[in-house]
């Protein structure tokens, strides 16, 4: 078995009172591109900078290549790749001189492969960097990044302030970039619409913990929808299997997780149902972490929650 | 390291070229003599801006990061956090020897081949030229270290506070005695042993990765817990050092005088003015009415030396202290060289002058006074310069800008200047009446050129032989007085028979509310310095001619045992207080340990740092409990992962 590129092993972490991440355990493979996704303040940058180093777990261990992340060297450092949520670069530098800079800095830094890039991405040499605008720098940032050919890509909801348009440049320059390197790819995002276009694996992240650490063919594949007209007094089957249950329109809207041909088979019966879909990225997001809505019913996964919290 | 330069190449250029420019102002202002060789009228702003500015350097060098939000995409480069200090550090120094050379340097060309105003002597005078701008590198050192440190802003505030008043008094008593000329060596060794400690000390910081939710490792509280506690402490100790000070000095002032009055020697207190006495009795209460102090007569005795207060300054490197005169539009001071140097205010201008038109040098360092013209014009007087030895005198000639030779009348050889009370003067001089005309409205004091032969006073700028017999200079010693005990609060002084008077003897301890309250500031003050030092002053000092920062005249040579232990006693209470918060919020033995013994040590003063470093928040430990298994979890196998 290779050797995991991330892995985070019951990592806690707390800033005075606050509880950030509750015993976090996840890895990453090489080559897989991995999504991080919570609401804000679920703990998603905190889990980067500590991959980063830029903060230390105060319980448990991560490790990134195989090196404890409270201390990595500059070897390690060299192996990857960061692209923060602002897109910061030295504001006196123009797009020559940050990759100058880049590849002095960086031993195994490709100056050619940066400047056509950022060529290709219509940025010149000559731009300075407090004249680019936030979709430019994003690009800047990504390319700066990628050029010294990380194995390891950090991205810290790298399309944070981006409109549709640049998003989805963003994106396809990332897509460009990174394709055949056999890089893998951690990153944030509150864009589940381009997680999706993407990330082959998804973690969740809700007040500290994991609730999904899966591939997205998993999901679409383990998790289903559909809606549920019961007949008169009957009530949704109470069973580990369904995640959600929302009121509709004197029915049911049902999440299934991992059901069985025996629970659609009480459903038809005791009702009529719909065809099960497998839901949206998004509407699974909001099921899971989503706050709770006047008329939807929400015991199951409210259970779930408890539980989780109850354990900790 | 160039490349790190690419990116602190706007604070590098903006602190040597704003500096570079400052200095450049200021020297064209005030001229290249004072702002850098610095004379007794010295220019200190040269002294408190460059060390501010380089203070600033240090934090910007820093920080600069931080303050453009580039730092973590700086840090996770492959590049590590020593070669990141390393570089700042470089870029720090290459602009504080900007500062060093660029300025001083031009300037110096500039008054070596365009002007005549000063014989440079450039290799013997370099080390003064550049002495004053030493001060910036402790205080860059100590902007970097607070910068460094890895606190909260006010804890860096606090720490630069700390380092610079200890610098500072370092530098004061090392090497600025205040009025005395300093010693070149020992402002640079005062200025770069600090430095020398706080770079290494910097490095160390940001080698550390301290953070606010976790307790300080040992190895850190050890590393930087010792030298705040030794930082306080020696701040703790200089300031209460000067409280000390200042309350016995009130004390001394708010004792009654020992007076010979009506025939008798009594004591006085002082009236609503310095120039009113009342007589009082032995509790020092007044017990007669208000009196001019002209009616007394005071019998002065000597308790034991005062220290000057402390106060930061920069050194005076190239007068000697009292080797200056004033003269109308400025002074007159002379080197350790035997070199007059004359300072215009209004340029600024600071010119060699000497003997006679080639300004030849004087023999060797001579003081210079100020000697008052009693003719017609008021307020006159003549700058002389007398050497005893082979009885010469020299007068300053305003009209040619030198000194001339000034020969006594006869041929009489110089031997002193001295001065008489005008009340002295008027009963020995025959002649006085003629002479006291212009007196009565100046200073209460005349003065007199004495010979081997006879004594001389200046009027309107011409010699005047007058007759001050020579016993004058006997009479005006002091009744004989013996002051009993060697303490700075409580003493005797015992003023034997003469004249017919009987002895006289007055034991000196507070008395009167306002004494006591001088006294017990004063010994407070003894409680809280560090109890390792009063016990070792308590035990073995015995020297009671001068405080220092770690002597204590007031508990030395076994003085006051009951203060002593007061203020050990005090420490352990402190020590035993913080003990217990340290053990409430969770903080380990290793650290309890540490405190205790660094107050117990230290003072009761040092129990403010583990309130300050050891907060609730570092020893906080939340219930870690095994976290719940996500929901939804996919098992890859390597195929699928690969695929």
């Amino acid at each position: 078995m290779t050797a995991p590129v991330v892995c985070f092993d019951a990592v806690h972490r707390w800033f005075g009172a606050q509880h950030v991440l509750r015993g976090l355990s996840f890895r990453i493979e090489p080559g897989q591109v991995y999504a991080l996704l919570g609401r804000n303040g679920a703990g998603k940058t905190t889990a980067l900078r500590i991959l980063l180093g830029f903060l230390q777990p105060l319980a448990g261990k991560a490790t990134v290549l195989g090196q404890d992340c409270t201390d990595l060297q500059p070897e390690q450092r060299g192996r990857i790749g960061y692209v923060g949520e602002e897109h910061k670069l030295y504001p006196t530098m123009t797009v020559a001189t940050a990759i100058a800079f880049e590849a002095a800095t960086r031993p195994s830094f490709r100056s050619d492969f940066a400047l056509a890039a950022a060529k290709q991405c219509g940025l010149r040499s000559s731009q300075r960097v407090p004249f680019l605008s936030r979709g430019q720098r994003a690009q800047l940032s990504l390319i700066l990044a990628v050029a010294s050919a990380p194995e390891l890509l950090i991205c810290d909801d790298p399309a944070l302030g981006l409109d549709v348009v640049m998003r989805r440049e963003f994106l396809d320059v990332m897509i460009d970039l990174l394709s055949d390197t056999g890089c893998s790819v951690l990153f944030s995002s509150h864009f589940l619409t381009d997680v999706e276009r993407v990330a082959d694996h998804i973690g969740i992240l809700h007040e500290g913990s994991l609730l999904v650490d899966a591939t997205l063919d998993d999901l679409k594949r383990r998790v289903r929808r559909c809606i549920w007209q019961p007949n008169e007094g009957k009530q949704p089957p109470a069973s580990e299997h369904v995640l959600r249950v929302g009121a509709r329109r004197g029915g049911f809207e049902l999440t299934l997780l991992d059901a069985p041909e025996a629970l659609f088979q009480e459903l038809t019966d005791s009702g009529e149902l719909s065809t099960p879909t497998a839901p949206s990225l998004e509407d699974l997001f909001l099921d899971l972490t989503g706050p709770a809505q006047p008329g939807i019913l929400r015991e199951p996964i409210e259970n779930f929650l408890r539980a989780a919290g109850e354990s900790r | 390291m160039k490349s790190l330069w690419l990116k602190d190449r706007p604070w590098i250029l903006t602190f040597a070229i704003v500096g570079a420019i400052g200095l450049a102002v200021a020297a064209s202002q005030v001229g290249f003599m004072r702002l850098f060789v610095v004379g007794p009228n010295r220019l200190e702003i040269l002294f408190y801006g460059a060390g501010s500015a380089a203070l600033l350097l240090g934090a910007v060098a820093v920080l600069w990061d931080d303050i453009l939000g580039t730092r973590e995409f700086l840090m996770q480069r492959p590049i590590s956090r020593e070669a990141l200090i390393r570089s700042r550090m470089l870029a720090c120094f290459a602009v504080l020897a900007s500062w060093m050379i660029t300025v001083p340097l031009a300037s110096w060309l500039h008054a070596a081949f365009w002007s005549d105003i000063y014989d440079l002597r450039f290799w013997a005078g370099l080390p003064e030229i550049l002495s004053t701008l030493q001060i910036v590198w402790p205080m860059c050192a100590i902007g970097f270290l607070a910068a460094s440190v890895p606190s909260p802003w006010w804890m860096r505030l606090v720490l630069a506070a700390l380092l610079t008043a200890t610098v500072g008094v370092a530098i004061d008593l090392g090497t600025a005695k205040s009025g005395a000329e300093a010693s070149v060596a020992g402002f640079a060794l005062a200025c770069w042993l600090p430095a020398l400690v706080l770079f290494p000390w910097a490095i160390g910081c940001n080698a550390q990765h301290v953070d606010p939710d976790r307790p300080w490792s040992h190895r850190t509280r050890w590393m930087a817990g010792v030298v705040f506690v030794v930082s306080l402490a020696y701040t703790a100790g200089g300031l209460a050092r000067e409280v000390q000070k200042h309350s016995i000095s009130s004390l001394r002032w708010e004792y009654p005088r020992i007076v010979k009055i009506d025939n008798a020697i009594r004591l006085a207190v002082r009236g609503e003015d310095w120039t009113k006495l009342v007589i009082a009795d032995e509790n020092h209460v007044p017990v007669g009415s208000v009196r001019s102090m002209a009616q007394f007569e005071r019998i002065e005795y000597r308790a034991n030396a005062m220290d000057e207060l402390f106060q930061i300054e920069a050194p005076r490197f190239s007068g000697l202290g009292g080797y200056e005169a004033r003269m109308r539009g400025g002074r007159i001071w002379m080197g350790r060289d035997g070199r007059a140097w004359l300072h215009q205010r209004e340029t600024g201008d600071v010119r060699l002058t000497g003997v006679g038109a080639e300004l030849a040098a004087f023999p060797r360092a001579l003081r210079l006074q100020n000697v008052d013209d009693v003719g017609e014009e008021l307020n006159r007087s003549v700058i002389v310069v007398g050497d005893s030895e082979s009885g010469k005198l020299w007068r300053y000639d305003d009209d040619l800008g030198y000194f001339v030779v000034w020969p006594l009348p006869d041929g009489d050889r110089f031997e002193e200047v001295y001065h008489l009370r005008l009340l002295e003067w008027r009963n020995a001089v025959a002649e006085a009446p003629a002479l006291l005309s212009q007196l009565l409205t100046r200073d209460e004091y005349v003065s007199h050129l004495r010979g081997v032969t006879g004594s001389y006073l200046v009027k309107d700028g011409v010699l005047v032989a007058v007759d001050v017999p020579r016993k004058r200079n006997q009479q005006r010693v002091r009744t004989e007085t013996v002051t009993l005990g060697d303490d700075p609060l409580v003493y005797s002084v015992e003023v034997p028979a003469h004249d017919g008077l009987p002895s006289f003897r007055h034991d000196f301890e507070p008395r009167t509310s306002a004494e006591f309250g001088y006294a017990s500031t004063a010994m407070a003050m003894a409680a809280i310095r560090p109890p390792l030092t009063q016990v070792a002053n308590h035990l073995f000092t015995d020297d009671h001619s001068e405080a220092s920062i770690w002597q204590d005249r007031i508990v030395c040579g076994g003085k006051r045992t009951w203060l002593l232990l007061s203020g050990i006693a005090l420490s352990v209470g402190c020590a035993l207080l913080i003990r217990r918060r340290l053990r409430r919020i969770g903080a380990d033995a290793s650290a309890c340990n540490f405190w205790v013994v660094a107050i117990v040590v230290g003072g009761p003063v040092i129990a403010v740092l583990p309130l300050l470093l050891e907060s609730v928040r570092n020893h906080a430990r939340p219930v870690v409990a095994a976290p719940p298994p996500p929901r939804i979890v996919s098992v890859l196998k390597r195929e699928e992962i690969l695929a």
